[in-house]
């Protein structure tokens, strides 16, 4: 018998290589404040990652006339059977609070293109050994569970993330809607992803394999997803523990699969199809950033060589747009300091100069005073001296 | 607080108050208001309040012939009425406009409900669909506003009137249910501004819509929140327990609980639905309205999780006449007095110094209403003088030059005020000549009742033109506010197409240009290799030529 070259132990290495480096996970959830984006995160890793905000500190949000919408990055390093992972969750809190929402969605979309930028310029640098990635792998956004239809500000916001990230919609607290009333729902939002060219993510249909196929089809059908977290553990049965919430009218597991799609999301995102997101991503939305910005530059060149003309056009990276009103409130007050102190330094100074004239005058007055009084000593010696010849 | 109180929930008719009203077989009249972001349940509420479907869901397309509902008003969000974005279209459910703003719509339903002892209620009920669906709100909470202060107006303009009309109707919203969405950490910015707005205008009751959405634990938190958050930001709702002083504590001791244990649990947390479904209770089956899913069933009327009930005895029954006394005693009466002080300026302090019979006996006191009459006149809305002299025209027309020589003296010189006024009762007592006549010189108590009942003449004639006139200047303002917004969007497409054109130019030109070049450049190498030729077989010839000369 003729011995294997051992060509076939290549996955097998790279399978070492794989789990000895572990892997980076990025994962963003976006939604307006209050669909349980916290809760859910605590829930699908099974552990508690994000604290809930606290809530005496809400008010001081506030009492800043505009609220803005923030960016939080929690890192975490999962392990499972050895397997390292790092995480990173990037939650978005304050968004659709305003009483006027346009435009809230500009940090969320600058910070995906901040990422994407950050990537590329790191690739471009000589040494690239380590680079930091942030880019976000997967964008939940969640749905507020009206019933009716998307609103205005998720379509304009699904949009923007949908030609950045691989975007998967789901609807929050889906416990509030019974199952023809989600099935409608559901529906409206797939007619809206449809004619409004919203790109969600859909998992790869893998012909060759027609049991993960199945498994694929079975995961876009149920888009979106409708999901319950919970971060509680009930005792359903002797030493069975399950994670629900315990209404007075009965008790919603979540991870059956009869009350939510929270199974079916968890095995999209962490199960089957991970790798997918991760390398769609650096695929298909990184290359697409780097095509564009790239192609930007070349465009501006040759359109300045084709004219002959010499207008340098907006090949600079436009002015970000400093939204955030606690940054110009900062600048004033820094402005006021700055100029309040001046004047008090100017004030003294004034001060002394005065102070100094005063000081000049009364001493020229002296000075004057003494010379008189020579002067009269002088007459009075003068006069001696007539006086004694 | 009296937790262990159980409360009972009284029919419609249990309230004494209507009961015993004189008016019972005409009917009750209620207005109330269903304000909230849309999808949190304030049609289903609706709904099963009456228990019979009066209004229709969004994007549902059934023919509901048996209630009118009319929009009263309708604004769009950028000010530009397209047709395709207006929420009137709202039944139809169409993808590929739901990303355009809808603007906001207040719409009113009519309906009658007769309960078991033959008392009607004629119910009005106003929604306001697209509330918090706009990227921009401001526009929502501005619009109810606008509505809720035409309703005083027209009430006062009725009041103020000689003659009155005797159908009119009045159309005041007695109380408003603020929906809040079940976010689980409180109020919103927009839940408060709006709140806070309004309440100047209506009594708030606010309840947390899909309360099946928390659980115990989590809507006692949310209660408790929101309950901070009133309180911090000062939003006064309607409160149950701030009249329990005018009552006596033995005699009315069930009522005094009854209003502390509202008090207590408020803000009421509502699970609606329209559904019904038979369930097994007790060995008989018992027709519920209910909510079914997976995991149970939710009777709405189970008052362990739901103060549906509750919330409904108390609209309908209870406090239905406190809604609505309060709304004409307190906050009526607030706005009229805001609103007449603002039309006649210190014309009310001139009535309170005749009430304090302090009058000089003299005529000039009671006569700075008609100044300022003028004064306002000259300074509602109106810049041009021309106009002001045409309105002062309409507001009395029986003495339209008085009224002008006050406003020119009123522009020369205020001093002469007076002066003028003398001139002014003149024409006046010439119309009232023997009241005036009788007044002047008998009893000083008389004479303090005629400049009165003067003014209040005076302000019966003139107010309701005031408050009319405003309202119309009021809405030419909004009118031409629109103008312009359509004016500069159409500019601004214009704008647009032609920048488009002018890029297609531009395109074409370069790319003729090209072709040009290219023709000229194919010419020239053409010529050149022509040139080319032509030398290389000079050369050859050149060198045949030497070579044959050699």
């Amino acid at each position: 018998m003729v011995e294997p070259v051992g060509i076939t132990n290549l996955p097998n290495q790279r399978y070492k290589i794989i789990s000895k480096q572990g892997a980076t996970f990025t994962l963003m959830v976006a939604g307006e404040s209050g669909l349980g984006k916290t809760t859910f995160i605590n829930t699908l890793f099974q552990t508690n990652l994000k604290p809930h905000l606290d809530s005496s500190e809400r008010h001081n949000k506030f009492t800043t006339p505009h609220q803005t919408v923030d960016i939080d990055i929690i890192r975490a390093m999962l392990e499972e059977k050895n397997f390292k992972i790092r995480l990173n969750i990037i939650d978005t809190p304050g968004f659709g609070n305003n009483v006027n929402n346009h435009d809230s969605w500009t940090p969320i979309i600058d910070f995906i293109d901040d990422q994407h930028e950050n990537y590329m310029k790191q690739e471009q640098q000589p040494n690239r050994d380590e680079k930091k990635d942030l880019r976000v792998h997967a964008c939940l956004y969640f749905i507020r569970p009206t019933g009716h239809s998307l609103k205005p500000l998720d379509i304009e916001i699904m949009k923007r993330l949908s030609s950045r990230v691989n975007l998967i919609p789901v609807i929050a607290k889906s416990d509030c809607l019974n199952p023809t009333e989600l099935e409608n729902f559901k529906g409206r939002i797939r007619d809206i992803i449809e004619s409004q060219d919203i790109n969600i993510y859909t998992p790869p249909l893998d012909l060759d394999d027609p049991a993960s196929a199945e498994h694929s089809k079975q995961l876009i059908e149920s888009m979106p997803f409708a999901i319950i977290g919970s971060e509680q553990e009930y005792e359903i049965s002797k030493g069975n523990f399950v994670k629900g919430r315990k209404y007075p009218w009965g008790f919603v597991e979540v991870e059956n699969e009869n009350h939510c799609d929270f199974k079916k999301l968890r095995s999209l995102l962490l199960r089957t199809n991970m790798l997918d997101l991760i390398l769609s991503t650096n695929e298909t939305h990184f290359e697409t950033f780097r095509s564009l910005k790239l192609g930007n530059d070349e465009n501006n060149d040759e359109i300045i060589n084709e004219q002959g003309e010499i207008i340098k056009k907006s090949s600079i990276k436009k002015p970000r747009r400093f939204h955030n009103p606690k940054f110009k409130e900062e600048e004033d007050a820094l402005k006021k300091y700055f100029t309040e102190q001046v004047k008090a330094e100017e004030q003294r100074f004034r001060q002394w100069e005065s102070n100094i004239v005063n000081e000049r005058n009364r001493l020229n007055q002296d000075l004057e005073d003494l010379q008189g009084k020579l002067k009269t000593l002088e007459d009075q010696v003068k006069k001696l001296q007539l006086s004694k010849r | 607080m009296d937790e262990s109180y159980s409360y009972e929930s009284p029919s419609m008719v249990a309230s004494p108050m209507i009961n015993y009203r004189k008016d019972a077989r005409k009917g009750v009249k209620f207005t109330f208001m269903v304000v909230g972001e849309s999808g949190t349940g304030k049609t289903t509420f609706v709904n099963s309040l009456l228990s019979k479907k009066v209004m229709a869901h969004r994007f549902e397309n059934s023919n509901l012939a048996i209630v009118d509902t009319n929009t009263i008003s309708f604004t769009s969000a950028k000010n530009v009425t397209l047709p395709n974005t207006s929420i009137l279209t709202r039944n139809d459910f169409d993808p590929a406009i739901a990303h355009e703003e809808p603007g906001i719509a207040i719409t009113e339903t009519k309906v009658e409900i007769i309960d078991d002892a033959n008392t009607k209620l004629q119910l009005t009920i106003v929604d306001t669909p697209g509330f918090g669906d706009n990227l921009n709100n401001e526009v929502c909470f501005n619009e109810i506003e606008n509505y809720l202060k035409q309703q005083f107006d027209l009430v006062l303009a009725e009041e103020t009137r000689i003659k009155r009309n005797p159908r009119f109707v009045d159309t005041r919203v007695h109380v408003m249910l603020y929906f809040i969405s079940p976010g689980g950490h409180g109020l919103k910015e927009l839940d408060i501004s709006c709140m806070k707005k309004l309440s100047k205008y209506v009594n708030i009751v606010p309840v947390v819509a899909k309360a099946d959405a928390f659980t115990v634990e989590e809507l006692a938190h949310f209660k408790s929140q929101i309950k901070i958050d009133l309180e911090k930001f000062n939003v006064p709702i309607f409160q149950f327990d701030n009249y329990l002083n005018e009552y006596d504590e033995d005699e009315d001791y069930d009522l005094i609980q009854e209003c502390k244990y509202l008090a207590s649990i408020q803000p009421f947390s509502v699970i609606s639905s329209e559904d019904e479904f038979e369930v097994v209770e007790n060995g008989r089956t018992k027709v519920i309205k209910a909510r079914q899913y997976p995991w149970g069933i939710i009777d709405i009327m189970n008052k362990e999780y739901s103060d549906f009930p509750v919330l409904k005895s108390v609209l309908l029954g209870s406090h239905l006449q406190d809604f609505k006394d309060l709304t004409h005693d307190f906050l009526y009466e607030s706005y009229r007095t805001d609103r007449l002080t603002k039309v006649t300026g210190s014309n009310l302090g001139g009535s309170d110094a005749i009430d304090d019979g302090t009058t000089g006996g003299d005529f000039s006191t009671s006569i700075p209403s008609l100044s300022n009459l003028a004064q306002l006149t000259s300074t509602t809305a109106l810049p041009l003088d021309d106009d002001n002299a045409s309105f002062t025209s309409t507001t009395s027309s029986k003495k339209p030059k008085s009224m002008l020589l006050d406003d020119s003296d009123l522009q020369s010189s205020p001093r002469k005020d007076s002066a003028s006024f003398t001139s002014s009762t003149s024409t006046i007592s010439l119309d009232q000549s023997p009241r005036n006549l009788n007044t002047n010189n008998p009893a000083f108590k008389r004479l303090s009742i005629a400049p009165q009942r003067n003014q209040l003449r005076q302000i019966s004639e003139t107010v309701p033109y005031v408050i009319r006139h405003e309202r119309i200047a009021e809405r030419q303002q909004k009118l031409e506010e629109m103008e312009m917004a359509s004016a500069k969007e159409l500019a601004h497409r214009a704008a647009m197409l032609e920048k488009r054109a002018a890029e297609l130019k531009a395109r074409e030109k370069a790319l003729k240009k090209q072709m040009e070049l290219h023709k000229e450049e194919a010419d020239e190498s053409k010529k050149e290799e022509a040139d080319h030729s032509i030398r290389k077989e000079e050369t050859l010839t050149d060198l045949h030529s030497i070579v044959k000369s050699q």
